[in-house]
């Protein structure tokens, strides 16, 4: 009873959150924005980011930082855009090269930090910039596009039923295999991990191989949805994984309440909400950037820190009763 | 070991994408299997595949050249692309013009619009001894320093699709070097955006512009901000400028179900329309924009685009007449050259745009009509009739001097 209790009351403040964001920005948009075709579209911009958070979080819960994930997506997105374009190749085949794409690149980017041994973000630095290039290669134009049945996977409630396959197929690995375990062992401490037996290199690798995964899928996700892809330049391909981060940050602090992947989750969204809300109240791009940052921070600071301030609350109501007692 | 081991992963990356090279025409016609089969439509694409086979032509598909392949003087093209629909027609011109003039051309393609990535570009192509070079969208103080490499290599510079600022418009005037350029009339497209939009009945339009830097795509956004300030009856949803597009037109249709078009200064078709279906406004949300492309004719014939402008492949003429008249000994008087866009706004003006001006082997301005502004060939040619050319441009124009 006092763990349903206990659930019951994570959820809602799990929940908060978003209803906190949707009721200040409906609220400050005097009802233009929140709309229910305003919240699927909000949703359906979840899910390739949060995929990707997903595919990003093993290697960050680990301390790497695989900044190559946002050029693996673009590349894998284009060179299957690309094929549409030139072969005029059907949806499977489009499928499974863009899915296959995103893993051999995904793999290629583990393979080198675990041949290379350097740093994680200077091998993912070089392979992003290698990727990038590529990608320029592989490019039409600006932008390469597709369109007609072939954005099929992009439509509800197909966006929403591979989604959800893929959050179960992660939610299993994550919570209920042996690499999972090590995932959030070698989290907690790479060297424990390393002395209790975990093979740290092996999980390591499985960590990219697992991220390829679901970056080939983000990217599939991501080319169906939008319809198009554009040529990244100037690392314009980390812009996709920053706000995924954001996503990951968030899920972290709100792990307390729930699980981490739908934390992840919720994370995204409000991310994607605070986007469309700062918009709808008339904020310029390079403003909202700011607005987004700061309202972030506050979002942060407060999860972070709420128990702190209840536990110092509660730590001076004692001290007055106990003064009380003693007068 | 671990050096061998990176080679080999190095080169595996490298040639897994080996397929992402250069198109070729069987592939082409396989691309051509799976789009509508309007009469047009196949037209332009016709047009595509051939351009494409003449363009790359080069046997080991490794350079980027057309033209003369032996002629006897040599342009360096610095350029982002030659793959889509505006650049490969500008390619194609080149080839044609090369070709006819005994010049071979010899693309740079640029990765990014950074100053850096252009000095670069002016450098290496100096190095690989060319005559000549144009530069596109190339603008700001860089120009200066591009200038000074050409000076030092005894290189001619011209600029297309860009004017040069007005800061430093008397240094780089008074350099020998520089031979001129050509720009399109972007402010004016801009505003025209706007204006389509409004006359089709929108009255909630969000602004969407390449983020700040490129001189025409900032020509542009300022002549859509003008329009806006023109015309108070009408609400901005809201302005966008960066490089995330089709994620702005989400996050605007997301963000305000009211918004009944959308103006975007490139590629309009390619960023909103799969965008503006997901939202389930399919229909609803009207776009304008600039840089015509393959798609053009279906989304006017629809109605779903209301204006479309572009036809700008044309400005490479007037670099190579400013050049190849420099090159030649008979220097014609520094000239930036303001080019007309050409504006569609139905499904028959894109018609008659790919008739015209567009499909393989038409130009707007044959070798016959370009001769009138080479020295050698016309010694009264002036740099009044580039200018003359330049604002005369148009599918009417064109149909009145080689048409039918």
């Amino acid at each position: 009873m006092n763990t349903i209790s206990t659930n019951l009351k994570n959820s809602w403040k799990v929940i908060l959150l978003p209803v906190f964001v949707y009721a200040l920005f409906f609220i400050c948009s005097g009802g233009s924005f929140g709309k229910p075709t305003s919240i699927l579209m909000n949703l359906k911009q979840t899910l390739a980011p949060t995929l990707i958070s997903y595919a990003m979080c093993c290697n960050m819960l680990c301390d790497r930082m695989d900044l190559s994930a946002g050029a693996v997506v673009m590349l894998s997105a284009m060179f299957g855009a690309k094929l549409v374009y030139l072969y005029g190749i059907g949806l499977i085949p489009f499928v499974l090269i863009v899915v296959l794409t995103g893993v051999v690149l995904g793999i290629i980017s583990g393979a080198m930090y675990l041949f290379l041994r350097v740093p994680a973000i200077v091998t993912a630095l070089g392979v992003c910039m290698v990727y990038e290039t590529l990608s320029n290669l592989a490019s039409i134009s600006w932008v390469t596009a597709i369109s007609g049945e072939i954005t099929m996977l992009g439509r509800f409630p197909y966006c929403f039923i591979l989604f959800g396959l893929m959050f179960v197929l992660f939610y299993l690995i994550f919570n209920y295999t042996k690499f999972g375990y090590h995932v959030r062992a070698c989290a907690s401490s790479q060297q424990i991990a390393k002395n209790i037996g975990v093979n740290t290199r092996k999980t390591a690798f499985l960590c990219y191989v697992v991220s390829a995964l679901f970056l080939g899928v983000a990217a599939l996700l991501k080319i169906s949805i939008q319809g198009s892809i554009d040529t990244p330049m100037y690392m314009s391909s980390t812009n996709i994984i920053f706000n995924c981060m954001l996503g990951i940050y968030v899920g972290l602090a709100l792990e307390q309440y729930c699980n981490l992947l739908i934390g992840i989750f919720i994370g995204n969204f409000v991310l994607n909400m605070l986007t469309t809300g700062l918009l709808s109240l008339g904020l310029s791009a390079s403003l909202q950037d700011t607005a987004s940052g700061i309202f972030l921070l506050i979002i942060m600071i407060f999860t972070y820190n709420n128990q702190r301030v209840i536990d110092f609350i509660n730590s001076q109501k004692k001290k007055n009763e106990l003064i009380k007692a003693n007068q | 070991m671990k050096k061998i081991a990176a080679l080999l992963l190095s080169f595996i990356m490298v040639f897994s994408l080996i397929g992402c090279g250069s198109s070729n025409t069987t592939t082409n016609d396989q691309t051509q299997k799976t789009t509508d089969t309007t009469e047009t439509t196949d037209a332009t694409e016709n047009t595509t595949n051939t351009q494409q086979g003449q363009v790359w032509s080069d046997q080991s598909g490794a350079g980027e050249t057309c033209g003369d392949e032996n002629g006897k003087y040599t342009i360096g093209v610095i350029i982002h692309t030659t793959t889509d629909f505006l650049c490969s027609k500008y390619k194609a011109y080149t080839d044609y013009l090369g070709k006819n003039y005994g010049v071979k051309f010899n693309y740079y393609i640029i990765e990014n619009f950074a100053d850096e990535t252009y000095l670069s570009a002016i450098e290496n192509l100096c190095a690989q001894g060319v005559n000549a070079i144009i530069t596109t969208n190339f603008s700001g103080t860089a120009v200066l320093q591009g200038l000074k490499t050409c000076e030092e290599n005894g290189v001619y510079l011209s600029v297309g699709f860009s004017q040069i600022d007005d800061s430093i418009k008397e240094q780089v005037y008074a350099s020998k070097y520089f031979v001129g350029g050509s720009y399109e009339a972007d402010y004016d497209a801009g505003y025209e955006i706007i204006t389509s939009l409004i006359d089709s009945g929108c009255t909630n339009i969000a602004a969407i512009g390449y983020e700040p830097g490129i001189t025409c795509h900032d020509r542009r956004w300022e002549g859509m901000m003008q329009a806006f300030k023109d015309h108070p009856e009408v609400k901005k949803a809201g302005e966008y400028r960066g490089l995330e597009f089709t994620k702005a037109v989400e996050d605007f249709l997301a963000s305000d179900n009211t918004i009944d078009g959308i103006a975007i200064t490139l590629l309009g078709i390619e960023y909103c329309s799969e965008p503006i279906k997901s939202a389930g406004r399919d229909g609803q949300v009207k776009i304008a924009f600039c840089d015509l492309s393959e798609n053009c004719q279906d989304s006017l014939n629809s109605g779903d685009t209301v204006c479309a402008i572009g036809g700008q492949y044309v400005d490479v003429v007037f670099p190579f007449v400013l050049l190849y008249n420099a090159l030649e000994g008979n220097p014609l008087d520094k000239v930036e050259v303001p080019v007309n866009f050409i504006i569609c706004k139905s499904g028959q003006e894109f018609s008659d745009y790919m008739t015209y001006l567009h499909n393989d082997g038409v130009y707007a301005w044959t070798t016959d009509e370009i001769d009138k502004v080479i020295k050698s060939k016309n010694s009264a040619a002036t740099s009044a009739d580039l200018l003359k050319m330049g604002s005369s441009y148009s599918i009417e124009d064109t149909i009145a001097r080689h048409g039918e």
